[in-house]
This record gives C-alpha cells, structure tokens and sequence, in this order.
C-alpha cells in the first residue's frame, strides 16, 4: 500500500492562513463577516461557508461549485466539520462508518490472536478507503459484511446501546440523590437555625413575662433547646436514608450476543443457554424401590399391639416408617456380592489401610504414636 | 437409591466386608505380626533370654479364644445385664472387627470385650454410667472398661454402625404374612395378581418333602411362617453373630440364608417372586436371581457349620489361655497404666521426658499465675 493518494479539497499550502477565513466559493471573508461559519459535504469535503450552502442547495441537489468537482451535493448531509484538518474529518469519519459495521467484540473470539487478526484485517479495510486504494473491492467487500452478518451487527449495536443508557441511566441516579442530600442538608439546616429562633424568643418572652431569676430563666431556655435539638438529630438519624439501592449495577451485565455464520475465523462457537430444567429438589435421587413394594400397612402382631397403645400414637409414632425401614432393611445389599466387588478393593486398598491401622495400635507405645494431643 | 445402593455407602460395606481369602490373609498377618512384637518386646526385657523359648498362639487359637469372649459376652446378658438383642449383636461384632487387627496376644480379650460391650451400649441407645455398668462384673472398676476403649475405637476405624439381620428379618416376615394372606403389594414385573401369589405359596411342598402332596390352608401357611421366622431369628442371634457371616455377607443375603436353612422351599420362592422376568432384560435378572441363590446357600453352609462351633472345648480352652498368659506381649498387659500415661504424659516408667517436664512445669505456673488476677494478668509499666 503506498501512500500517494492526493490531498483533497482546496488546500494548498500557499494559501493556509486564508484558507480558515475566506469563503472559496463567495471570497467572503471572516473579516468583514465574523459569525461566519463553514460546512463541508462528506461527498467531496470541500468548505464552504453557510450562505453559500442555503445559497446553492435550497433548491435541491446542485453540483459542487468548487472548480474540477462535479459531485452532486445535497443540502442534508452538509455539516459542521469537527476538525481543523479537513482530512483528519474525513477519516474520523471513514473510521466511523467502518467501526459501525466491523463492531465485533474481544468476548467473542476464542483467543487473543484471532481477535488481533481480525483488526488487522479491519485495519487494512480501513486503510484502503481512506486512501483510495482498491475503493470498489473494499467497499463490495464491506458492503458483503455488513450484508451477511445483518444480525450480529444489530446485536452489538444493541448491546452497546444498552450499555451506554445503563451508564447514563446509573450517572443520572447518582445525580439525583446528591441532590436529595443537598435538599435535606439544607432543610436541616434551616430548621435548624429556625428553631434556635423560637427558641431565644421564648427566653425574651418568658423573662419580659415573669420577674423569676434572669440567669436561671436563660439556663432553662438553653436546656430545653438542647433537649429539642437532641431529639430531632434522633428523628433524623431515624428516618430512612435516601440512598436507595441502584437498580443499574445489575443491568450493567449483559446478554450473549447473537451469533452469525463469519468469515473471519477464530469466532467462538455461540452456545445457546440450556433450557433451565425443572427444579429436583433432591438432586436426582429417588425413594424407588428394587425388591418390595411397601403398603399402607400390614398386619402383623408385633406393631399392631402398638398401634392401640396411647404412649405411642400420642408422639405421632408412624408405623409407616418401621415398615418401609423393616422392609429396605430386608432387602438392601441383596444383589451386592461381597466376594465379586470386594475382590479387587482388598488386593490394592484393604491391606494397606489395615497395616496403618495395626501400626498405629500396635506400635503404639515405642513410638508413641498414639498421642493423639 | 435403590436398596442395594443404600447398603453400598455405609462403612459396613466400605470397610468391614471382606473376600473369604482377604480375611484369611489379614488374620494371618495380623497374628505373624503381635507374634513377633511379642518376640522382641520378650527380647527387650529379658536380654540374655533365648527368643526361640516363646511360643505364639496360632491363627485358630486366637479365633477359638475371640470366640469364647464372645460366647461370655452373649451369656453375660443373657443372665446378668438384661440390655435388648441389638446391643449384644452389636458388642460382639466390634470384638470381632477389634480382633480382625489386633492379636489376642497384643491385647487380651478379657479386657477388650467389656469395654466393646460398653461401647455397644452407647452406640445401640442403652447407655448407663460406667459406674453401674461395671457392677455387672466380677472384679471390675470403671478405669478397666474405660482404658481399652480408645484403643478399640481406633481399631473400629470409629465406623459404629453395625448393620444387623434382625429388622431385615421382620420385614421379610412381615411381607410373607401379607403374601400367604394375599394381600401383598406385587412388584411391577410379576403378572399375577396377590391372590395367583398365594394360591401358588400353598401348593409349596414342606421342608423336608419334594413333592407338593397336600395343599395348605391360609392359616397353616401363616403358622408355617412363624415357625420359621422363629426359627431363623434363633440362627441370627447365635450362630450368624458369631461366625464370619457379617464380614462375608450382607444382612439381607444373612437373615434369607437363615430362612433357607429352616424352610428351602417357601425361601426359593419367596426369591423368584423378587426377581421377576416379564419385565424383559430376563436373562439378566435370570444370571442376578442364581447369583443370589448361590451366594444365600453359600452363606447358609457357613451358618450350618458354625453350629459346631458353638461347642467349646473346655479343655482345650484352658490350655489357650494358659499358652496365651505365656506369650501375652508384656508391654500391653497394663492397659489402665498405658490409658493414664497416654493421658498424663509419663512414660510406662511413670516418669516425664525430662525436657516434657520442664515444659509442662512452665506452662503450669504461667496458667496458675494468669489464673489468680480474675481480670488477667496486669498492665506492663514502662
């Protein structure tokens, strides 16, 4: 890639210092017009101040009055330019227009390398528009991105947008309760400063009122205000902080992002969440039965005995219980072979423990070995 | 989880069953091992003694004099403490598992089996104060119930749950009542109805004879169920606490081996009505069913000969204990001293590691210092 693509717009370096002020179009200058304000079309990026603009546009699309540039303008899509350097606006924008198609995330590859790849490859793209090189190729290609990956484009773009109202939405509330604290700082404040008011009025009036001592009068008053002021601080202290909890912190984490059949490789695999399953509350097991079937209940003399006997139904005896248990009982370990099972569990793990086990009892004293503290 | 599942995670089953050959071998190590502990614990003491002069138990003498402690056990409830079934089944089997570890030799059992006994008391819900418990006793104080006790729960890997064949029992007994009734709930496999069940329950020959001759009645069946619960439950609490059966064998394959013994033909059946067959997969259920069945008459052959057992030769008994009092490792003869001195830091000399003592002698008048200001100790002055 080469760097030769030419400068564009009217930009010559002789003419640098005029080229802020004087209109190329109408030689107006800023001298004599000081709210003067210039626009260019991203068609063609040539300046021009706003007269010229509602001057050669309102009727409609015109070409470019710049001289060699016969681009057909229309008067919408002029704009102030953010920049001084008009190639500097120009490739902001290109950057804009190409981040808003290639807007994939680091999450969704699967390693650093891919993710780096990829902007690479975006880059090049990039490069390529901004100075000219391959302009069809790049644009067919970008224009067939944009086209085949509609979906995941949308996803990030609505992904992003969620995160940013989220932030906004969060910086809002934080603005919004330092203002109620500031609110009730001040009501705090005034009532306050009202309450000390009454108070020294009282004190004047009682001592304009009565002819008791002045000095005890004042230490009365004094203790009363304190007493108030006390108080309030309690009812204050009481009520309920504005400080709500923030609904936004648990916005802020996102769902997964759409996937898309991508060209470029490395694109972690989008696994769709498992549908959640009915909750099991005992984790997969169950009171299945292999040998027997339990009834409500049996006859048999040995419990029935019990049933009639009031120290037994009184605590809520079930005898429901003693079946199930009396019957897992007889039946549990039935179709386990000891000799089959253990076979091989004696060999390896059996024998050793045992060792350890009569080593630790055996030995015992010589070594002291079973001085548990 | 299924039932057999169950019994798969108890400690029962992890740690206490074994293959008939892993429990020969781990006896026969455990004797060859307290044989030779004992050998250079004689060594040690008598320097210039002869080490060939000492003559060990072997491994069936060891069993013979476990199984006389047990049988003592057993009879010692019988007449004296009076405690429920469980408790004596239980006491036993931790005498068992103790001995499958330790040696007669290393530890004498007519210490070790009140203290078992004591322990099962605890462990089964029959507690008393060692106190009174040891009154049950000639010549017994608390400290010598209590010493062992320790030592015989480490030997037990601390599992205490013993699974027992009794409450199995009922429930089997229970089930049968209900099928000779015909009033049981059937499994889903089998396509009969209660009533088909117990049609087929009557036509089953007796005992002893082959053929089906006379048909029952609901009340004979029912009383032929009795007397064989009765009998099976006498089979449980003697002889299947004694012999191997609960480390080869599971509770529910001891209680119908017992059954098996008494009455083979109501048991077969009893057994093809839980594996049923229609249900498909029936060769599999087929091979389980035989696989059963070979196991339970395996179990029942053990059952049968520990009847022989149960006779003990009092002279033969006498001359093991007399070679046992020859060869009894002296270094664990003193169980209480070997409890207080693991307790109180002396050696079996009832003297302190020098430096032990000093350290402990330190740590002592720290505390008692710190101990006299109520409010601890006072602030440093600068």
């Amino acid at each position: 890639m080469s760097r030769t693509a030419p400068r564009l717009g009217p930009t010559a370096p002789k003419k640098l210092v005029e080229d802020g002020d004087i209109c190329p179009v109408c030689k107006s200058s800023r001298y004599l017009n000081p709210n003067m304000v210039f626009k260019v079309n991203p068609e063609c990026y040539h300046k021009m101040c706003e007269s010229c603009v509602d001057r050669i546009f309102s009727h409609g699309p015109a070409p470019c009055p710049i001289a060699g540039c016969r681009r057909t303008l229309r008067k919408a899509r002029f704009k102030k330019p953010n920049f001084e350097d008009i190639q500097i606006e120009r490739e902001v924008d290109i950057r804009r227009r190409v981040a808003s198609v290639f807007n994939r995330r680091e999450d969704e590859f699967d390693t650093l390398l891919d993710y780096n790849n990829y902007l690479n490859e975006v880059e090049d793209i990039t490069f390529n528009l901004i100075h000219k090189i391959d302009l069809d190729a790049t644009e067919k290609k970008l224009a067939a991105y944009a086209d085949s990956n509609k979906q995941s484009i949308q996803a990030n773009v609505s992904r992003a947008s969620q995160e940013t109202t989220s932030f906004q939405a969060r910086q809002a509330a934080e603005r919004e309760q330092e203002r109620l604290r500031r609110e009730a700082a001040r009501r705090d404040d005034e009532e306050k400063k009202r309450i000390l008011e009454e108070n020294r009025r009282n004190i004047l009036n009682t001592l304009a009122t009565t002819d008791g001592d002045a000095n005890r009068i004042a230490k009365e008053g004094q203790r009363v205000a304190l007493k108030k002021s006390s108080a309030r601080r309690a009812l204050t202290d009481r009520r309920p902080d504005v400080v709500a909890s923030d609904p936004f912190t648990a916005a802020t984490a996102n769902g997964n992002a759409d996937g898309g059949a991508f060209v470029i490789k490395g694109l972690k695999k989008v696994v769709e969440p498992e549908a959640e399953k009915p909750y099991d509350p005992f984790g997969g097991l169950s009171d299945e039965t292999q040998y027997y079937v339990l009834q409500d209940t049996y006859q048999y003399e040995d419990v029935d005995k019990y049933m009639s006997d009031v120290q037994y139904t009184a605590g809520g005896y079930d005898f429901g219980e003693w079946y199930s248990r009396a019957l897992c009982e007889a039946f549990s370990g039935l179709g386990v072979f000891i000799g089959e099972e253990t076979s091989g569990r004696d060999a390896a793990a059996a024998v050793p423990i045992a060792m350890a086990a009569t080593a630790a009892t055996v030995v015992g004293v010589e070594k002291s070995a079973d001085d548990v503290f | 989880m299924t039932e057999d599942e169950i019994f798969k995670i108890s400690t029962q089953y992890r740690l206490w069953t074994f293959t008939p050959k892993a429990l020969e071998s781990l006896r026969g190590n455990t004797n060859s091992t307290a044989a030779e502990r004992v050998r250079a614990a004689f060594n040690r003491i008598h320097e210039d003694g002869d080490p060939q002069s000492i003559e060990c138990l072997t491994v069936a003498e060891e069993q013979k004099l476990v199984l006389h402690f047990c049988i003592q056990c057993l009879e010692s409830n019988k007449q004296v403490m009076k405690l429920p079934f469980n408790v004596v089944a239980t006491a036993v089997q931790y005498i068992k598992r103790f001995y499958l570890y330790n040696s007669p030799m290393t530890y004498s059992p007519s210490k070790i089996w009140k203290a078992a006994f004591y322990l099962a008391t605890k462990t089964e819900g029959a507690h008393s104060t060692v106190e009174a418990f040891a009154k049950g006793f000639d010549r017994t104080v608390p400290e010598d119930i209590l010493a062992p006790e320790f030592i015989l729960t480490q030997s037990l890997r601390y599992a205490f749950d013993i699974r027992h064949p009794f409450r199995g029992l009922r429930g089997g007994h229970i089930e049968l009542i209900a099928l000779a009734t015909g009033k049981a709930a059937v499994l889903p496999g089998i396509n009969r109805s209660p009533s088909d069940l117990q049609q087929e329950m009557l036509q089953l020959p007796a005992p002893g004879s082959q053929s089906s001759t006379t048909k029952e009645t609901a009340a004979m069946m029912l009383k032929r169920i009795h007397r064989v619960y009765g009998r099976a439950d006498g089979i449980l609490r003697s002889t299947a606490i004694l012999s191997d059966a609960y480390f080869l064998y599971t509770p529910s394959q001891i209680w119908l081996s017992a059954f098996l013994l008494v009455d083979e033909p109501l048991t077969q059946w009893y057994i093809s009505t839980k594996f049923p067959s229609d249900l498909g997969e029936s060769d599999r259920v087929a091979v389980t069913k035989d696989k059963v069945l070979a196991t339970l008459k395996s179990c029942a052959a053990l059952l049968e000969a520990g009847n022989e057992i149960l006779n003990e030769d009092k002279a033969e008994l006498s001359r093991i204990a007399r070679k046992l009092k020859a060869c009894q490792n002296p270094d664990k003869v003193d169980l209480v001293g070997l409890n207080k001195a693991q307790k109180r830091d002396t050696t079996v000399d009832g003297k302190l590691d020098e430096s032990v003592a000093k350290r402990r002698k330190l740590e002592r008048e720290k505390v008692m210092k710190e101990g006299d200001d109520l409010f601890g100790p006072g602030l440093v002055k600068e």
